[in-house]
């Protein structure tokens, strides 16, 4: 039996497609991955003119209770701009914005073929040897790469992002304000490490695409092959050290590195090699710090769509990540 | 008393993680059950803990703030009464955030008080 969500999908697909026959959605249970949007992958077949249609297709929806509250409307607008710049980032296709068809705020995309391996670099499910992993990880520096060369003026993305003035101070006021707006009890560490980020912070430079959330958990491979990009929920223009700083945050090592090879150190001098930028050491320890900052943010609206009851992941405290926050910024701190 | 509460939260944890996530197919229902079974496990580990931890960490504040150690109120005697503690607690942390928000030079005691308080209260 049809469920109410089928319905609703159906009636979705229904008054995008038009007067077409046959609509017919193939889906499978909720996916598992991303802790911040609900996701379905499924099939859509119609009939149009005695032709036969058939799309694979990917629907992602703000859940009750999220990681991340940010905006269907901004990635969908980004994403359609960027469907035909050199990036590898998902077709969408449409969109519900404000909830209305699907309950909640939704977009479809294309669906890609692919695995997703979280933990690729570190041997995850694929366990490849070292020497593909550390091609894929050279291939992770060159998606980023790619994100930091696009035209964003040409492509139209100041029509939807914000350009700001000051990236950094950008960064910490947007960040500190989830935390102000999310937090349920006074945080007298976070307060002092945002004193540090604001006296801290690096000047402003060359403004660039910041993807935000640049992971292999975050890209569909193909083999030992980079595929696609998902996840463009943080997209926002920026210094690009920001995405620097976030593949090596020491926290998400694994993620990103394979010790003894792919270090990173490694992946900073690479990233320099390729696109004659230089890392200024000092922002990128900024970024570092703000990339924790912000992973604390993320833990905190976590926990409050628990508390809350929106939500049935159970949260943790954000202690651990307090720690790291106090060891990077040890010297000045401590 | 047996069972104690940690080994009931213990006991309610195994029920999850050998009865219920092994009936269990749906990946995300899986992942939904491993984050149940380790807050039950830390609830186990921790709860003895958290009535002693808050009440140093009131003293430490107390210290770092400059306030005169308050008595704290008792739900039995002898016994401080959680809530009541908990608040007190609340508003002295909101002081100290304030006083760092003012942006004044942390003092060397309040660093060290949030190192040692990220470690009681985590």
């Amino acid at each position: 039996m049809a469920s109410e969500f089928d319905n609703a999908l159906e009636g979705f697909i229904r008054r995008r497609l038009g007067n077409v026959d046959g609509i017919r959605v193939e889906g499978e249970p909720r996916a598992i991955g991303g802790q911040s949007r609900e996701n379905w992958p499924f099939d859509l077949f119609w009939e149009d003119g005695g032709t036969s249609h058939h799309r694979r297709l990917f629907l992602r929806r703000d859940p009750v209770g999220s990681v991340l509250e940010t905006d269907r409307r901004m990635e969908y607008e980004v994403l359609r701009r960027l469907h035909h710049q050199p990036v590898r980032a998902p077709e969408v296709v449409w969109l519900d914005a404000d909830g209305s068809e699907l309950g909640r705020p939704a977009l479809v995309m294309t669906r890609y073929e692919g695995h997703n391996d979280h933990f690729i670099l570190d041997g995850g499910s694929s366990q490849l040897d070292e020497d593909t992993r550390a091609g894929i990880a050279s291939q992770m520096v060159d998606l980023m790469i790619e994100i930091h060369a696009l035209d964003w003026k040409g492509a139209g993305l100041d029509e939807v992002l914000d350009v700001p003035a000051d990236p950094a101070a950008a960064a910490i006021d947007e960040w500190s304000a989830v935390i102000e707006r999310q937090s349920l009890e006074p945080q007298p560490l976070l307060a002092l490490i945002e004193q540090w980020l604001r006296r801290n912070r690096p000047e402003p430079g060359e403004i660039t695409v910041v993807h935000g959330d640049v992971k292999p958990g975050n890209v569909l491979f193909d083999g030992d092959q980079v595929q696609v990009l998902l996840d463009w929920e943080t997209v926002h223009l920026g210094d690009p050290a920001e995405d620097v700083g976030w593949v090596t945050n020491p926290v998400r090592r694994i993620e990103h590195q394979i010790p003894g090879r792919w270090e990173a150190d490694d992946l900073v001098s690479a990233y320099e090699a390729r696109t004659g930028r230089t890392v200024d050491r000092d922002a990128l320890r900024f970024w570092q710090v703000l990339a924790n900052y912000k992973l604390v943010a993320i833990v905190m609206t976590g926990v409050r769509s628990f508390c809350d009851g929106r939500t049935l992941r159970v949260w943790s405290g954000a202690g651990l990540l307090a720690n790291v926050l106090l060891a990077q910024t040890a010297e000045e701190l401590r | 008393m047996r069972p104690t509460l940690s080994e009931q939260i213990t006991g309610a944890r195994r029920v999850l993680v050998e009865l219920a996530a092994p009936e269990v197919s749906d990946s995300y229902l899986q992942e939904q059950i491993t984050f149940a079974a380790a807050a039950l496990e830390n609830a186990a580990a921790r709860w003895p803990h958290v009535l002693p931890d808050l009440v140093t960490d009131i003293r430490a504040l107390e210290e770092v703030l400059g306030v005169e150690p308050r008595v704290l109120e008792e739900a039995v005697p002898g016994v401080v009464d959680y809530a009541g503690a908990d608040e007190y607690h609340r508003d002295l942390r909101a002081r100290l955030t304030d006083e760092i928000m003012s942006g004044s030079e942390p003092s060397p005691a309040v660093r060290a008080y949030l190192a040692d308080s990220t470690e009681r209260l985590k």
